[in-house]
This record gives C-alpha cells, sequence and structure tokens, in this order.
C-alpha cells in the first residue's frame, strides 16, 4: 500500500468533529480541515440524512430559479436593463442554493444561461468589464457556449484589448467554425489589432 | 612485520570493496521498486476510519455517512485524475522520456483507487440498501458542485482585479488627454506668437518702404491671422 490508513486524531462534539489536541475544526498544526465534512454534515441534517436517488431534483426551486430567467429576458425585451441584471442576479443566486446532491448539470445550465444574458445586459449599458467578467464565466462553466466566447470578445474590444479578442473569437469559432458574426466580428478585431 | 602489514592492507581492501559492492547492488535494488506515491494521503479516508472507531463519545449514523460521503468524492476527485493524466502519461511512457517507476506509481495508484472504491460501495450498503449503487453518483455531483463553487470564487477574484485595472486605465487614459490637449495648446500657442511676430516684421519692412497709404493692408491681415 502506498498510502497505509492513518489513525487520525478526533473528537466528536456534538454535531460537530474537531481534532482532539487543539479543538479546531481546521487546525493548521494537525494539517487538518473538518469543515467540508461538518458543512456537509449539516445540510443532510436538513433531509434527515435521506439523500435521494439520483436525478431526483426539487422542482419548486428549478421553477423558481426559471421564472426569474424568464422575467429578466421580458426586462431586457424592453431594454430595462439594470432591472434585467437585478433579475438574472437573483437567479444566479438561487440556483447556487441548489442542494450538492441534486443534477449538477442543470446549476451549470442555469447559471450559464443567465451569465450570458446578463453580460449582454450589461453591454447595452456599456458596463464592458462586468460584460466581460461575465461571459468568462459562462465561459468556464460551460466551455461550448459559443456565444459566450462573441460577447467576452466585443467586450474586450470596446475595452481596446484587440489581440485578447481575436483570441477570444478564434475559440468560439473552433466550436462553430460557420458563425458569420464570429467571423465578422474576428475580421475587424483582426484589422485593429494590426494598427 | 611487513606480512602483518600486507595482511592488514588485504583484509582491509576487501572488506572496502565489499561494502562498496553490497552499497551499489542495494541501491540497484531499491531504485527499481521504490517510487513516489501518485496521490498524497487518503485523509477523508483516514477521517471516516477513525471516526468508525472514535468510542467516547460515538459519532452519530449521519456524521458517519457524511464521512463516507467525503471519502467518496476523494475518489471521484481521484479517478478524474486519473483519466486526465493517463493519456499523456502512456505516450511519455512510450517515448520513452519517463521511467518504468513513474508508469508503475501509477498502475498501483489506479489499483488503489479501485480497491478503495470497492470499499465505499460495500460500506455504504451497510448504511442503507443500494446505497452502494448511487453513493459514487451522488459524490461525482456533489464534486462538480464544489468545482462550480471554486470557479465562482475565481470569478470574484478576477472581476476586482479587471475593475482596478479598468480604473487605473481610465484614469491614465484622462491623464494622457489632458497633457495632450496641454502640449496641443502650447503648440498653437506658440504657432500664434511666430506668426505674429512674422507679421510684425512685415508690416515693419511695408512701414519702412512705402508711405502711409499701404499701412491699411498690413493691419488688416494682421487682423485675419488672429481671429
Amino acid at each position: 500500500m502506498d498510502n497505509p490508513i492513518k489513525q487520525i486524531d478526533l473528537m466528536v462534539d456534538g454535531e460537530m468533529i474537531y481534532c482532539r489536541p487543539h479543538h479546531l475544526e481546521t487546525c493548521t498544526k494537525c494539517n487538518l480541515d473538518f469543515n467540508p465534512l461538518n458543512a456537509l454534515h449539516q445540510s443532510l441534517l436538513q433531509i434527515n440524512g435521506d439523500i435521494p436517488p439520483p436525478n431526483v431534483i426539487n422542482q419548486k426551486l428549478a421553477n423558481q430559479i426559471n421564472g426569474l430567467k424568464e422575467e429578466g429576458n421580458k426586462y431586457y425585451k424592453v431594454q430595462n436593463y439594470q432591472e434585467a441584471i437585478r433579475l438574472y442576479s437573483l437567479a444566479i443566486d438561487m440556483a447556487f442554493q441548489r442542494p450538492v446532491w441534486e443534477p449538477c448539470e442543470l446549476t451549470r445550465r442555469d447559471v450559464s444561461t443567465c451569465l450570458i444574458n446578463r453580460a449582454a445586459a450589461h453591454m447595452a449599458i456599456n458596463s464592458w468589464v462586468n460584460a466581460y467578467v461575465d461571459a468568462e464565466w459562462g465561459i468556464r462553466i460551460k466551455p461550448d457556449y459559443v456565444k459566450g466566447y462573441f460577447r467576452k470578445g466585443k467586450a474586450l474590444m470596446e475595452m481596446k484589448r484587440y489581440d485578447e479578442a481575436v483570441h477570444a473569437f478564434e475559440i468560439g469559432l473552433e466550436f462553430e467554425p460557420q458563425d458569420k458574426s464570429l467571423k465578422d466580428a474576428l475580421d475587424e478585431a483582426r484589422k485593429l489589432t494590426k494598427n | 612485520m611487513s606480512s602483518w602489514v600486507m595482511a592488514i592492507t588485504y583484509i582491509g581492501g576487501m572488506l572496502l570493496v565489499m561494502s562498496a559492492f553490497s552499497f551499489i547492488w542495494r541501491r540497484r535494488k531499491t531504485a527499481t521498486i521504490k517510487y513516489e506515491p501518485w496521490f498524497p494521503e487518503h485523509t477523508t479516508r483516514d477521517i471516516y476510519v477513525s471516526l468508525l472507531q472514535e468510542k467516547s463519545p460515538p459519532p452519530t449514523e449521519l456524521q458517519l455517512k457524511s464521512a463516507l460521503l467525503r471519502r467518496a468524492m476523494t475518489d471521484v476527485e481521484r479517478m478524474l485524475k486519473l483519466g486526465e493524466d493517463r493519456p499523456a502519461l502512456v505516450s511519455l511512457v512510450q517515448k520513452g522520456l519517463v521511467g518504468e517507476d513513474l508508469w508503475n506509481s501509477f498502475l498501483k495508484a489506479e489499483q488503489e483507487l479501485q480497491q478503495d472504491i470497492m470499499e465505499v460501495t460495500a460500506e455504504a450498503d451497510t448504511f442503507k440498501e443500494d446505497w452502494g449503487q448511487t453513493i459514487l453518483h451522488t459524490a461525482n455531483q456533489m464534486v462538480q458542485h464544489e468545482r462550480h463553487k471554486n470557479i465562482r470564487e475565481d470569478i470574484r477574484e478576477l472581476k476586482e482585479k479587471e475593475e482596478k485595472e479598468f480604473k487605473k486605465r481610465e484614469e491614465r487614459e484622462k491623464a494622457e488627454e489632458i497633457e495632450q490637449e496641454k502640449r496641443e495648446n502650447a503648440r498653437l500657442e506658440k504657432e500664434r506668437k511666430k506668426a505674429e511676430e512674422e507679421l510684425l516684421k512685415m508690416d515693419e519692412a511695408e512701414k519702412k518702404k512705402s508711405n502711409s497709404g499701404k499701412d491699411n493692408k498690413g493691419k488688416g491681415k494682421k487682423k485675419d491671422s488672429s481671429k
């Protein structure tokens, strides 16, 4: 065995588990961190330890998230961008409330859609840093989100960071080589880098 | 007397040769077996096992279940890591760029991981019937959720950094603009003065040359240029 079982000097104190020598949850001296374990225990307590089988989801929460997103889209359409941003942000926060044992794919889908929409709303009010950060976030959790690369590149161009914009468009085109708007944007960005 | 010296040097020399041989031999032998473990210590497993043995006071069943889930999460993370490492390692071994020992370490890690996964599923079944079939699936979702949260933290940092940089850039651009304006103004001022001087000179030259009748023309010109 590479890593034989090592006895850990721990103690149970009510709902918490600590290191015994220092009575600490996160102990640098023992090099132990019981926080992830205790946090998980806390969240399991709320459902009495009945971990639902895979693919069972909290429909109420899912509906709430979806409702907020739809509302955000409505405000976006009537060009009330501030309100749209607020609603998308609420939807994102709520998606992060989803219990950790539920399918993560749902969170990924909800959060990335809201982020890319929020990026568009930020662009509409010339808030380029926020637009760029949202697009970047969306791409990081859903790397094949082509719209994300487009918006990231556009925001970067507005910030006069043409090299990075070219890079963003190029990656987007790798996923969708025929995308017209991406191609045009890439041409424009390339021209500007040469200047 | 010299035979004593001869005998001692002989025995000493032999001992030296023999110890050198055994040293090299042992080093070669251990070199083929010893390697760095692929993963660090399996702390979540150790915590679970230690918790099982804890008697004063004993943990609740839910605490044990949580600890087992954390152990399963570590296993999932390691499974993903091995899956990522494998192709790169295989090509490195084929090209002969890394030694056998690294490859052996990898295989050993795979083996141990499989064993640990089997233990985890067996343990899960002791808590609830058939939990062993789903515990890894649940652990996988939890690992993904955790990654998600880490990305959120990274983005939070990125945002702070970008906002600072944007502000700095804006300020710099503003300062540059003001500077440019100043320079432009100074240049214009200089040109204006120069033109005025030239006109004055021309005026004076004309005055010298001609009578007062032609003087008006020069004044007119001067007015035009100053507008």
